[in-house]
């Protein structure tokens, strides 16, 4: 009976499942010679770049045993980075390293990782630990994210970062992810993080999603979630729906932070974006991806900041 | 346009198989369960004897079975030798003959007998013909002393034959017996003595011959008994103990031997009688053969018996691969590997399912314990792994051997566990444990051994087992569910639990 209920329930709110959004969505959008340009967070950059979109600089490539063992040298000119696998998926294997002193390197939530660690752990990542398929992967080391003092009330360490899903272009639901004690200062859902919800009108925020239940509150800080409003919202947007340019693939999902000094960053995409930011909505995406299959003629001659007017006008939520 | 094209493949698919399916089953009759196994029996008759290079011939009895024994399959092997069949008083005969038998010859004679554990109707004596009386002299008036006795003690043909074969079997023999039987009487010596004897008193009477159905048996003996008619009916008549037992089958009557042979020299004749349980499925071979021959040639029953033993297995496999696809995309369960379960579920065949989970359980954890250990070496990663394969064997060696030794006769089948599975679930639950913590490996690790059990519970048991190797058109069907399968885009069971803060919303 309670079974009936849910069905009926989320079907009622529209809310789209992981097989339709994988068979209706994923299978016939998204090309599968295009998933490396995505997969590959190497391929997104030099991509992102190449459109003038701004990313993180990278400051090395490790790709051999030997350049694991030189990274210290390598690396000597800056203070703290963050370490990444080229085909991680969900935040795994990502370390963000603060500074370093003789005892070795500190990571964002204190902890100490000697410098055989570090090593240790790029070898990991070159093994394919990390990479989907456990294929040989590559390291990244890129800049460490200045987190804008904006969101500082309601992050536990760590970088928050802004999760559009664009549609043919078009951005359909946004959510600020954030960092928590229990996700070690990392921004994935699946690992603790906090989600909120936000009014793609406007940039407010609305209600937020830990672990599969709404929360009012930051569960570590205790600040409400639902107070403030992302400034320049309309640029985020612009800048999501430019990524449809750089890959091609009809439903994405594109990872924004925001940097204290450098503005507003293109982290990472995600070609198969996952759905908890409906729970961080309090609504469901099927809705809003039929208008975009509707209005698909005009929105596939628009430019980036037309569909970003788009989607403020047609997926903010009224008053 | 491709959900259309889908459910139209789908449904050819299903419409050819499950009519295939309805056909073999309501038309050939097929059966739709396997039948118990336990009352099969594979019997041998091995013939042996030595040629002396001019022209030879075997005479052999098959049994002619009916009522509630059924002979299926019967196979003869006898290279060089032309066959014949012949009716021989109430027995079949086979008589085996070549030009030219030199040297030792071997003639094989198998065949399957099928217990139906019905009670057998009495056989009807349509006026059954007296043997000549044989004796003369001395020995025709010691025949008669034991008929006039016998008779004096009895009431009706029963207690006739009763006090007949009491005073034969007696001993120390009477003298009227002694100068009949001879000093060292066989049991089917006395019994043909007391057919001679009960014809003199105008009762018909024959020997039976035939083989005790138990498990297992090399050399197995004759057993022999008496059967007389009385009112239009053939009686058994207890040769030894109380009736003729449970299990015996007739197989020819009357004084002849089992085999003869002529042209040669020291016939033995060796009997072998094991417990089959693979005839159950033989039977159905014959039922294809008589029903329709092209099938059979088409069919499983057409390859070599280790070939179909394969299929048997494989044929499963199928059914797991459905059930898992269902608990993925259905439920939503998350599992280490696409199809590690189904593997895992494939050597419980042989372990056995709750030896099989505890073996599992001691590899994996033990791996696991070694590989968090592997942890602090800071290893590369392809040697690592290579390690934890070679310690997942060693671990496997270890178990069957103390098992072994400790007299747990399953433990050495965990050798078919597939290591290398084994090895990489080991790998990914420790990187599952060092990245969302303990909890998470495990309750992943417990969901994959649940499916692992699913999947042996339907795969492993006998009735999806017989169903799939004889109506291996199913496998349209679980096809045309698969593709169906890959277009179900409604939510998983899983997701109305993740997606509760929506479902709850006010």
């Amino acid at each position: 009976m309670r079974v009936w209920h849910a069905l009926r329930r989320l079907r009622a709110q529209g809310v789209l499942g992981l097989n339709a959004r994988n068979a209706d969505y994923l299978l016939p959008g998204n090309a599968r010679r295009l998933y490396p340009l995505v997969d590959d967070k190497l391929r997104t950059k030099r991509l992102a770049e190449a459109a003038g979109i701004a990313v993180p600089p990278l400051y090395a490539t490790i790709g051999t045993p030997h350049a694991a063992k030189m990274i210290h040298a390598t690396l000597a000119a800056w203070p703290d980075f963050v370490i990444k696998p080229a085909h991680g998926s969900g935040g795994d294997g990502v370390l963000v390293i603060t500074a370093r002193t003789k005892a070795g390197y500190h990571l964002i939530d204190d902890t100490l990782l000697t410098p055989e660690a570090l090593e240790f752990h790029i070898h990991n990542i070159l093994g394919g630990i990390f990479s989907l398929g456990g294929q040989p992967d590559k390291a990244l080391v890129e800049y460490r994210v200045r987190p804008d003092p904006l969101l500082a009330d309601i992050t536990f360490r760590g970088v928050p970062d802004i999760r559009i899903i664009v549609y043919r272009g078009t951005p359909v639901m946004a959510m600020l992810r954030l960092p928590t004690r229990h996700s070690g200062g990392r921004a994935n859902l699946h690992q603790g993080a906090v989600g909120v919800g936000i009014d793609l009108a406007n940039g407010r925020l609305l209600h937020g999603v830990w672990r599969d239940a709404r929360v009012e509150e930051h569960p570590d800080t205790g600040h409400p979630l639902n107070a403030l409003t992302i400034p320049r919202w309309h640029l985020l947007l612009e800048l999501g729906a430019r990524a449809f340019e750089l890959t091609g693939l009809s439903y994405q999902g594109v990872d924004i932070v925001l940097d204290q000094d450098l503005g507003p960053l293109i982290l990472e995409l995600n070609a198969r974006p996952g759905l908890t930011i409906q729970v961080a909505n309090q609504a469901g995406l099927k809705e809003r991806l039929r208008l975009i299959d509707t209005h698909r003629a005009y929105l596939a001659a628009a430019t980036p900041p037309a569909r970003a007017r788009f989607a403020q006008e047609q997926f903010g939520i009224a008053q | 346009m491709k959900s259309r094209q889908v459910f139209i493949l789908a449904g050819v698919l299903a419409i050819i198989g499950l009519g295939l399916f309805v056909f073999k089953a309501w038309r050939l009759h097929l059966p739709l369960t396997p039948g118990t196994t336990t009352d099969q029996w594979e019997v041998e008759v091995h013939i042996s004897f030595q040629g002396e290079a001019k022209p030879a011939k075997a005479y052999l009895f098959i049994p002619s079975i009916r009522n509630r024994y059924a002979a299926i399959d019967h196979h003869f092997i006898s290279r060089g030798y032309g066959l014949t069949t012949q009716a021989e008083g109430s027995n079949q005969q086979v008589i085996f003959a070549t030009r030219k038998a030199a040297g030792e010859q071997n003639i094989y004679y198998r065949f399957g007998v099928h217990d139906s554990g019905r009670a057998t109707p009495l056989l009807k004596a349509r006026a059954p013909e007296l043997p000549p009386v044989l004796w003369t002299g001395a020995e025709l008036s010691a025949a008669q002393t034991i008929l006039q006795e016998a008779t004096a003690h009895s009431a009706d043909t029963q207690t006739l034959v009763s006090a007949l074969l009491a005073r034969l079997n007696a001993d120390p023999a009477s003298d009227a017996a002694h100068l009949l039987l001879g000093a060292t009487p066989t049991l089917s010596q006395r019994l043909e003595t007391a057919v001679g004897i009960l014809a003199m008193a105008k009762v018909a009477a024959r020997t039976v011959h035939g083989i005790e159905l138990v498990l297992g048996h090399k050399n197995a003996p004759l057993v022999h008994w008496l059967e007389y008619a009385d009112n239009g009916h053939w009686l058994s008549y207890p040769a030894q103990g109380p009736g003729v037992r449970e299990r015996w089958l007739p197989w020819w009557r009357g004084p002849t031997s089992l085999v003869r042979v002529s042209g040669g020299d020291k016939p033995r004749a060796n009997l072998t009688v094991a417990w089959s349980p693979h005839l159950a499925l033989a039977s159905v071979a014959d039922v294809i053969k008589n029903e329709a021959p092209l099938l059979l040639k088409f069919s499983f029953f057409s390859l070599p018996m280790h070939v179909q033993q394969v299929f048997k297995v494989l044929l499963t496999v199928p059914l797991g691969v459905l059930l898992l696809v269902f608990v993925r995309n259905v439920i939503g369960l998350t599992i280490f590997g696409t199809f590690m379960p189904v593997l895992i579920a494939l050597a419980f065949r042989e372990t056995h399912l709750l030896w099989g989970i505890f073996l599992f359980i001691c590899i994996v954890a033990g791996g696991l314990t070694v590989r968090l250990y592997f942890e602090h070496l800071k290893l590369l990663v392809v040697p690592r792994l290579a390690a934890i394969l070679i310690v997942v064997i060693l671990l496997m060696a270890g178990l069957s051997i103390l098992s072994y030794a400790m007299g747990m006769d399953r433990g050495w089948s965990i050798a078919l566990f597939p290591m290398v599975i084994l090895t990489m679930t080991v790998e990914r639950l420790s990187v599952i444990w060092d990245e969302r913590g303990p909890a998470a490996a495990l309750q992943q690790a417990a969901g994959s051994l649940l499916v692992a059990a699913l999947c042996h519970l339907a795969m492993s048991n006998p009735y999806t087992e017989h169903v799939m190797f004889i109506f291996p058109e199913l496998l349209l069907v679980i096809l045309a569910l698969t593709l169906l399968l890959g277009r179900y885009t409604g939510y998983r069971l899983l997701e109305l639990k993740r997606f509760r803060a929506l479902v709850d919303r006010p």
